[in-house]
Formats: structure tokens, C-alpha cells, sequence
């Protein structure tokens, strides 16, 4: 019977091409889409590696005290004392212009032909102090986040991600080991799991967390972790107290968690976008499909007649339409697959393999499922068609 | 044996009903050939369905082989089709998408036969009909008269008891007309078909056993 249907769709192939093109093309902007949807999902449920509750991001614009040294290191020493005195504030840190959830990035790399040297091709800097692992509270999967004693070492200390220590620190020992960039060197304390700083649907990149010594006039941002079972009137509080400190400088207070929020909101916006037009896109092929195959029954109703009477039952011709369909688009999906498989064969984009093969079968999944379920109901009409009237109409 | 006993058939669209058989009582006996004639629209195809159990009579019973057909479910229908009956129409009815073999291996598709079964009894059907050289040809390659001996072919490939042909020769000229009635005469000559043929050629039904003669839905003595 395959063999059957086979020669007939073969013999039919100019008047199949159209539809066997349309489920190809159609399998195609699937798999596009769901990759994409899938990528961005994938990422999504990737921890995020540290907490975003209870957490304040102050921008406060230091550069505006000038170039006075002395004046910088007092104005913070002064700021973290009188923000760690308000009642509700648990820990103050200072770090440099890159904050989760900022769209900001900060990347550097190492080259370096010393021997020993630990070369790097591209990580993802905060630069910040000891009070930061008690603000967002990263997970450390080995030895510490630096500490006051750390501080005052011979080498600057440094944190380091699992990702920089799997992908750059393969062939040695992690903790204490010595890394020099920027004509300085860092002796690596701790470890962190994860810290996706971009935002939940962002990629985990290598991350270093070199000290901020607090004579640096680098300094952007304070973050401050607020007790959970504070009231809203913290925010006049943490805002008073900039204030007084900082006078006139500029700066704004915002909650990480909203920042969370927003720009994950600003994620799902493409992503709902594109699945509400491939839903749109199902629903069309659907009516496109349901009213070629219509329109090839009521053509072929002689046919139909025919084999009735040579003792096709209905379950026959019904198999046969549906048959027909699924080979056609088995042989549709096969040309798609052509094209659909050099993506994780070629990766052209920055697309894991496992997300492609899984949009490729939930494509296969929705096609094959769209196509049986639109041939349901013609092919159930053409099983129904009375032989009688079939042949008397040819 | 074929057997019709009060058939009545009506037809009924929204606007009108059509008595195309009226009351018809007659029977075939096993290994004749009959010929129905009557004027266009009286109801000859109509006894033909009733005959070939393409349709149901309104009313009166249709036995075959002794069997009343009655209560018969659609699938049970289309096995005893597949079985013991052959069709040959007017306009032939070959799928065009389809060569000559294919076509004639039909009636076997749907009764499970093996593809190297179905290729070698189309085979010979086709042979029998003098075709054996056409297997791989497509409908539209063949003439009128050689399109209905395929048919024919078709018809007997599944070695029915009873073949069933509305105006075999209704399309063909006179002399492939009569290539194909030989061939008819021959079947049941030679393989003691029952054969009931509709036709409007006079000369075409004398050479049969019998003559029914029909009249607006009611058989003529
Ligand atoms: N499927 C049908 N629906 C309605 N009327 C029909 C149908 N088939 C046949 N008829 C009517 O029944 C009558 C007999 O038709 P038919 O048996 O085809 O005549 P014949 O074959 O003798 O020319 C005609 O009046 C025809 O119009
Ligand atoms: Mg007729």
C-alpha cells in the first residue's frame, strides 16, 4: 500500500510541489523559531547565581568630587560608615560601572609570553570589595570571597567564576594561584559558581572580581543589602543619607529586583512576539492544508468512487488520504531537515547543539501532529463519499 | 445467483424525488449473460448498483450467492465487492496517475494480495485481454478500445463470480466495440462469468442469453 501511494504522489509531484513546499517552509520558520525560543529558555533557567532581593543599587556619579585622592577615599569611608549605620542596612559595597541587570560590560584578556603567565582570552570584570559577597551573595564553590586580611597581602586578591577557572585555569590549582594582568597581580581566594550579571536570559560568561583598593576613583556604584523585614521607609533613609554625604553630587537609587524584572520583561517581549506569530502561522498552513486536501478529494472523487467499488472499505480510503499526507510531508520534512541540520552542523550562531536537535523534533512533533489532524476530517469525508453518485458524477 | 426481490430505489434531493426502480423482481442465474436495455435515465445503472451493491434499494432485498445482503455493514459490503463481483464502466474509470498494471492490480490491493501475486495474476489478466504489452504504458497512452480492456482486466483479475458492465461499449466505435464484447462473450464462454451488461446497441445485446428491457424504473415483459 505504501509502495501504492508512493507511485501515485510520485506521478503527482507537480501538483504536490506547492503543498510539499509549504510544509517544508513551514517546518523551517518553526525550527527558526523555536531555537531561538528555546536558546533564550535554555538560558533562562541557567541559575543566576546570586540573590536580587532586598538589594539597592545607588549610581552615584563619584567622578563629579574631581581628582582629589584624599577626597574620594574619605567620601566613600564616609558613605559605607553612614549607610551601615542606618537601622535595616546589613552591607554596603562599592564596585566599578557594571552592575547586574545595567546592560553594562566591562571585558578584558591576557597575552602575555612570560613564562608561567595564565593567559586569558575574554573575561567579564566587576571590580568591587570585600562586602559584595554579603550584598548579592554568590555561591563560592571553593575557598572565599577576600576579606580584610586579604586585602592588606602582598598581591591584590581576586575572585574568580567556574566558568574562568573550566575554560582558563584547566592545568593548575585555582585557590592562591598568582594571575597577572594590567601590570598587577592577583592571587585568586574563592571560586563562585555562577554569576549570569546580565540578566536571566543572558549567557554565563568567564567573570573575574579583582579589589577595588578604595584608592581607586573607578567607583560607580554603591549596592546595599537591606534587611528582608525592612519597610518602604528605608528608601528615604538610604536616599537621606547619600544625600548628606554626597551633597550635590548626582545619583539615583534603584532595586535590583525591579531592574530584574524590567529587563526580563524586555526578553520575553521577542519571544512571546515570535511564538504568537508562529501560532498565527500554525493556524494559517492549518486552513491552507485542510482546504488543498478538500479541494484534491472533491477532485478525485471518481477515484474514490472506483476503488469503493473494487472493494476499498472506508477505513481504506481514509487510511489512504491520511497515508498519503504523512508520506508527503515525511518527504517535505526531509527536504527541511536538508537545510534545518547545517545550522548545528555549521553553527553559524552562538546556539548550543542540544537546543537545535530539541527544535528540530518538537518542528517535526507540531508539523507531523498539524498535518494528521488536518487530514482527519476530508479524509474521513472522502471515506464517507457514496460510490453510487461518485461514478455517475465522472 | 443474483437475486432481486420488490427493489424499489428512490432518489430524493431537497427539491424532487425520482422513482428509479420500481418494484423490480427478476434474478440471474449463475453463468448467464443478460443484457438490460432501456431508454437513457430509466433506471438500467441504477439496477446495476442495486446488483453490484454500490447502493442500497429503498426498499426489497438484493441476494447474492444465496446471501441477503441486508444487514451487511459497509466493510462486509466492500470485502463481498472485492470478492465476487467485477465492474466495467462506460468511461472506464482508470485512475490516470496510475500504468496499466497498477490499475488492474486494484481489486487485489484490497484484498491483501502479495505485490508479487498481484503483479503476476495482473499479468495475466492483462494477457488475456491482449494488453500483456502495455503493463508499463499510462491510461492516457492507450486508445478508447484498449483503455476498456484494461478495465476489463481489472474486472476479472480477482476471478469474480459475476461481472457487471454499464455500457462497456457506450464510448467505442463499433469495431473496438466489438473487440471488446468478444471479449466479454469469451469470459463467460470460457470462465462461466455471470455477466449482466447495460447496453444500447441491439445487435450487441442479441448476442447475450437474455434481454431485460427496462421503462421508467419498471422492468417490461
Ligand atoms: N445519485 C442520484 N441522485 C439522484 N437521482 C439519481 C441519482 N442517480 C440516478 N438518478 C436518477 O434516477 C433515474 C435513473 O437513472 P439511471 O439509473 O442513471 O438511468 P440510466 O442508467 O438508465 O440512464 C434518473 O432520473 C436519474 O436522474
Ligand atoms: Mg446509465
Amino acid at each position: 500500500m505504501i509502495k501504492h501511494i508512493l507511485k501515485l504522489i510520485w506521478k503527482r509531484k507537480a501538483k504536490n510541489a506547492f503543498l510539499t513546499s509549504e510544509i517544508a517552509l513551514s517546518f523551517l520558520v518553526l525550527f527558526a523559531v523555536l531555537s531561538f525560543v528555546f536558546s533564550n529558555l535554555k538560558r533562562y533557567y541557567q541559575p543566576l547565581g546570586y540573590d536580587t532581593e532586598d538589594i539597592q543599587l545607588a549610581r552615584i556619579d563619584f567622578d563629579a568630587l574631581g581628582e582629589d585622592s584624599i577626597k574620594w577615599v574619605n567620601t566613600k569611608k564616609a558613605l559605607k560608615q553612614e549607610l551601615n549605620q542606618v537601622n535595616g542596612i546589613e552591607h554596603v559595597s562599592f564596585s566599578t560601572s557594571v552592575a547586574p541587570f545595567e546592560d553594562s560590560q566591562w571585558t578584558t584578556g591576557n597575552e602575555s609570553d612570560e613564562p608561567g603567565a595564565i593567559n586569558f582570552e575574554s573575561a567579564n570584570l566587576i571590580i568591587t570589595d570585600e562586602d559584595y559577597v554579603d550584598v548579592y551573595r554568590p555561591t563560592l564553590v571553593a575557598g572565599r570571597w577576600y576579606n580584610d586580611d586579604d586585602i592588606k597581602g602582598k598581591y591584590k586578591p581576586i575572585v574568580v567564576n567556574k566558568m574562568f577557572e573550566e575554560r582558563y585555569l584547566k592545568d593548575t590549582t585555582t585557590l592562591g594561584l598568582v594571575i597577572k594582568f594590567w601590570n598587577d597581580e592577583f592571587i585568586i581566594t574563592g571560586v563562585v559558581e555562577y554569576f549570569k550579571y546580565l540578566g536571566e536570559f543572558a549567557e554565563e560568561q568567564p567573570m573575574l572580581f579583582p579589589y577595588l583598593s578604595e584608592h581607586s576613583q573607578q567607583t560607580s556604584f554603591a549596592t546595599i543589602r537591606t534587611a528582608s523585614n525592612v519597610g518602604p521607609e528605608i528608601d528615604k533613609q538610604i536616599n537621606d543619607v547619600i544625600e548628606g554625604v554626597m551633597k550635590d553630587v548626582s545619583f539615583n537609587v534603584s532595586k535590583v529586583d525591579e531592574n530584574r524584572i524590567r529587563q526580563s520583561r524586555r526578553s520575553w517581549v521577542p519571544i512571546v512576539g515570535l511564538l504568537s506569530l508562529c501560532g498565527f502561522l500554525i493556524i494559517n498552513v492549518a486552513m491552507g492544508l485542510f482546504g488543498v486536501l478538500r479541494y484534491n478529494i472533491s477532485k478525485r472523487k471518481g477515484e474514490i468512487g472506483l476503488r469503493k467499488a473494487l472493494g476499498a472499505a472506508p477505513g481504506n480510503i481514509n487510511a489512504q488520504f491520511v497515508g498519503e499526507m504523512l508520506i508527503l510531508t515525511t518527504l517535505a520534512l526531509i527536504i527541511g531537515l536538508l537545510f534545518a541540520v547545517q545550522f548545528p552542523l555549521l553553527n553559524f550562531f552562538q546556539v548550543d547543539q542540544d537546543v537545535y536537535i530539541k527544535a528540530i523534533v518538537t518542528a517535526l512533533g507540531i508539523v507531523y501532529f498539524l498535518v494528521f489532524l488536518c487530514s482527519l476530517i476530508p479524509s474521513a469525508q472522502a471515506a464517507a463519499i457514496d460510490p453510487a453518485t461518485a461514478l455517475h458524477e465522472e | 445467483m443474483i437475486k432481486l426481490q420488490d427493489v424499489t430505489k428512490v432518489y430524493r434531493t431537497d427539491t424532487v424525488e425520482t422513482l428509479a426502480l420500481n418494484n423490480i423482481n427478476l434474478s440471474v442465474e449463475d453463468g448467464e449473460f443478460v443484457s438490460i436495455m432501456g431508454p437513457s435515465g430509466c433506471g438500467k445503472s441504477t439496477l446495476l448498483n442495486m446488483m453490484g451493491l454500490l447502493d442500497r434499494p429503498s426498499d426489497g432485498q438484493v441476494t447474492i450467492d444465496e446471501k441477503e445482503l441486508k444487514g451487511y455493514k459497509e466493510k462486509a459490503l466492500a470485502k463481498f465487492r472485492n470478492e465476487h463481483l467485477g465492474f466495467i464502466f462506460q468511461s472506464f474509470h482508470l485512475i490516470g496517475d496510475l500504468p496499466v498494471v497498477d490499475n488492474v492490480e486494484l481489486p487485489l490491493l484490497y484484498r491483501g494480495t502479495s505485490a508479487k501475486e498481484r503483479k503476476r495474476l495482473a499479468e495475466e489478466a492483462l494477457e488475456a485481454v491482449g494488453l500483456k504489452n502495455r503493463m508499463k504504458h499510462y491510461p492516457s497512452q492507450l486508445s478508447g478500445g484498449q483503455k476498456q480492456r484494461v478495465a476489463i482486466a481489472r474486472a476479472i483479475v480477482g476471478k469474480p463470480s459475476i461481472i457487471l458492465a454499464d455500457e462497456p461499449t457506450g464510448n467505442l466505435d463499433s469495431n473496438l466495440g466489438n473487440e471488446v464484447m468478444d471479449i466479454l462473450l469469451s469470459l463467460n464462454r470460457d470462465r462461466k462469468a455471470t455477466i449482466v451488461m447495460v447496453t444500447h446497441d441491439e445487435n450487441m445485446a442479441l448476442k447475450t442469453n437474455r434481454i431485460i428491457r427496462l421503462y421508467d424504473g419498471s422492468l417490461v415483459n
